[in-house]
């Protein structure tokens, strides 16, 4: 079990240095010519240059992306032999505008010009946050209860209806919502603000109904998934020979369905949980981009559409970190919730 | 004489009952049973070949542009539109009447609708086939199978390179990949296209498929190739492999003969679930205006193009062409399809599913 933990961990840095390579390659090649982006329309030669040499994008490949992952040393290295080389980049002084992503530092957007990627993607953060965790709370718990509900009425209009509504709803991509349900309920019945976000005290928006709109269209996809993982894993559990038990020595139909079906049902819904991440990154960009709310998701889109390549970067390293850090939690919680299962 | 010939039928329907039915014989018969599945695997076929077929018998080219005749409403809706016009009789009257000659009306600039539609599906059918093919069934059965055969360190090695891939977030990073790679692949094939003395292969949208498939397909096998190799080693390890090595059967014979067919029913299962996610990605791509590229026809595109209120509110009236409503019709009843198709592939050909 520590084994298992501990390689993960030692192997997530592989993965992450990994990702930063691609993402930075992919950056790289990437066309438009950032300090092109930067000039805008002074074209002056002898500023492009100096721009070019001061932002270290006259530097070869390797030593930008050293540069970028560890940081940039103050003074550019020159005819210096490998090894001093090496120790240059490692431990002289860095220049204060490039410390590398390990310092938590992704240089400077290309759009938002003097602005630092960090600030502006953890300004930005915390609302993706919060409407994902909604999201997710949302479709967790409705799916639960629904698959729930479905698998105790096996062979009964309600299951079918049930499962193939979720499956439904679930199928939806979520720029066909959207247009639909702002048409529905904002501009025929006025019943939710169709666009926005509110930060009250603390950024807080989860008690805007500005919310309520996203939220749901988000949390469809875990709905559907949920539903139907939780309607198998309840079949499976309904025949248990504990469940008879419960039910021989007299317990009440609700307490044998919540603490006996219910509680060990639940447990292959958590792995799900962290797959569903990436869906909610993903439904994020859309669905924050639709309906105007400053999370990443929009900034991810805009910055894509604007060339802005640091940020762009910064974000795909960041959700690759969430994710993997995310699943590894939840792989370690699942053999406590479930001691039948060790990590091998 | 009876008596003899009753016997023999006795004999004959026992011979038949001793004939076994081959695992997907069993499988198509249980998958019949489903209703729902069957009528989702009818619609999903009829969507592939109304996108294979349905350009050559669509009535207008998808940019043949009539001006004069933009939101032409829908005909086949005049029914419906009949009743609305009753209902409210205080709306105002659409600015064309509808007419045979243009089944779903017309967009914006007078092109024809339904014609348009066809266009669309023909891209979906293509981006999601050819990206399924080379990502999930190739690279993904290839890779898996590798992995789960050779072992060792090339197993160490597909592994890790797809855990590295799973941590991507796939849909910024297909975006990135189709927007950094179109210029060098559009210069690429112009270049071929001069070299082979041939011209049509640009201006058919041929780059657009490319870059779309490519950056889907590159990332669409990891998830193929870890159940591969999960089914493989588990095969792998059942006496009847270990018998047939016992007896001399040589190593490409246990692949192919012995244990690929074995996972045939997983791949079959992929293969659903991966087409629905490959039209999925189609449509959100060209949505996002990274994947299709406007003169070549995409359903996203048409999605994308028609989804200001206005113009929904609109076509709930019956005033204009449902633009928007009739390709995300399309779009949901063939993901509900794919959802409901997937599900009774597994109930009937998963057997731990069932």
């Amino acid at each position: 079990m520590l084994a298992y933990i501990i390689r993960r961990l030692v192997w997530t840095p592989f993965v992450l240095i990994a990702v930063s390579f691609i993402t930075f390659t992919v950056g790289h090649y990437g066309p438009g010519d950032p300090v092109q982006v930067l000039m805008g329309q002074k074209n002056d030669p002898e500023i492009v240059d100096r721009v070019r040499r001061e932002r270290g994008l006259d530097r070869p490949f390797w030593e930008q992306y050293v540069g970028y992952v560890i940081g940039a040393p103050k003074e550019q290295p020159a005819g210096m032999s490998a090894v001093e080389y090496v120790f240059h980049f490692a431990f002289s002084e860095r220049h204060p505008d490039r410390q590398g992503v390990i310092r938590g530092d992704f240089g400077e957007s290309y759009k938002f010009l003097g602005q630092k990627v960090s600030d502006l993607i953890f300004s930005r953060v915390w609302v993706s946050v919060q409407l994902g965790s909604v999201a997710l709370g949302v479709g967790v718990i409705i799916g639960m209860m629904l698959g729930l509900a479905a698998a105790l009425n096996q062979g009964r209009w309600f299951d079918p209806v049930i499962v193939s509504g979720g499956l439904f709803l679930s199928s939806l991509p979520v720029f066909i919502v959207q247009p639909l349900l702002a048409f529905l309920l904002s501009r025929q019945l006025h019943l939710l603000p169709s666009s926005g976000w509110d930060s009250g005290v603390l950024g807080l928006g989860i008690f805007s109904p500005k919310i309520i709109m996203p939220a749901l269209i988000l949390s469809l996809g875990p709905i559907g998934g949920i539903t139907r993982l939780m309607r198998s894993s309840t079949l499976e559990v309904v025949n248990q020979d504990y469940v008879r038990t419960a039910r021989s020595k007299g317990l009440g139909e609700r307490a044998v369905r919540i603490n006996h079906i219910g509680r060990n049902a639940v447990l292959p819904i958590f792995t799900v949980v962290g797959l569903s991440l990436a869906s909610l990154v993903e439904g994020g960009f859309i669905s924050e981009t639709l309906f105007g709310i400053p999370g990443i998701g929009r900034l991810a889109v805009e910055s894509f559409f604007a060339r802005d390549y640091p940020v762009i970067m910064a974000m795909t390293l960041l959700v690759a970190a969430s994710y993997i850090i995310v699943n590894l939690l939840i792989d370690i919680g699942y053999t406590f919730l479930d001691p039948r299962i060790t990590l091998g | 004489m009876a008596r003899s010939t009753g016997v023999a039928r006795l004999a004959e329907t026992a011979e038949e009952r001793t004939v076994g039915k081959s695992l997907w014989v069993l499988g198509w018969e249980r998958f019949r049973r489903k209703k729902l599945a069957m009528i989702s695997l009818v619609i999903i076929l009829a969507f592939y070949l109304g996108g294979i077929a349905g350009p050559f018998f669509a009535p207008f080219s998808y940019s043949a542009q009539n001006l004069d005749l933009s939101y032409q409403p829908a005909w086949l809706a005049q029914p419906l539109c009949t009743v609305i016009n009753v209902l409210d009789a205080s709306r105002r009257p659409p600015q064309h009447q509808p007419s045979v000659d243009h089944l779903l009306g017309t967009d914006r600039l007078g092109r024809d609708l339904f014609s348009r539609i066809l266009w669309g599906m023909r891209t979906s059918v293509i981006v999601s086939l050819a990206a399924v093919l080379t990502g999930s069934i190739f690279l993904g059965v290839l890779l898996g199978a590798l992995s789960g055969f050779v072992g060792r360190w090339v197993d160490t090695l597909i592994m890790r390179v797809g855990e590295i891939f799973l941590a991507f977030p796939g849909l910024l990073l297909v975006i990135l990949i189709s927007a950094t790679l179109r210029p060098r692949v559009q210069q690429w094939v112009e270049g071929v296209q001069q070299a082979g003395g041939f011209s049509g292969l640009v201006e058919s949208g041929f780059v657009d498929y490319l870059v779309v498939f490519g950056a889907m397909a590159a990332f669409s096998w990891v998830g193929v190739a870890r159940i591969i190799r999960g089914q493989i080693l588990m095969l792998r390890a059942l006496e009847y492999v270990q018998a047939a090595r016992a007896i001399g059967a040589t190593t490409s014979r246990l692949i192919f003969v012995h244990i690929l067919p074995n996972t045939l029913n997983i791949i079959i299962i992929m293969l659903s679930s991966s087409l629905g996610g490959a039209i999925g990605s189609e449509l959100v791509l060209s949505w996002l205006g990274v994947g299709i590229q406007p003169p070549t026809p995409s359903l996203g595109v048409m999605i994308w193009e028609n989804q200001s209120q206005t113009l929904l509110f609109e076509q709930f009236a019956c005033r204009v062409s449902p633009v928007f409503l009739a390709p995300i019709f399309i779009v949901s009843v063939v993901f509900f399809c794919f959802a409901l198709f997937g599900d009774g592939l597994n109930d009937a050909l998963n057997p731990r599913a069932r």
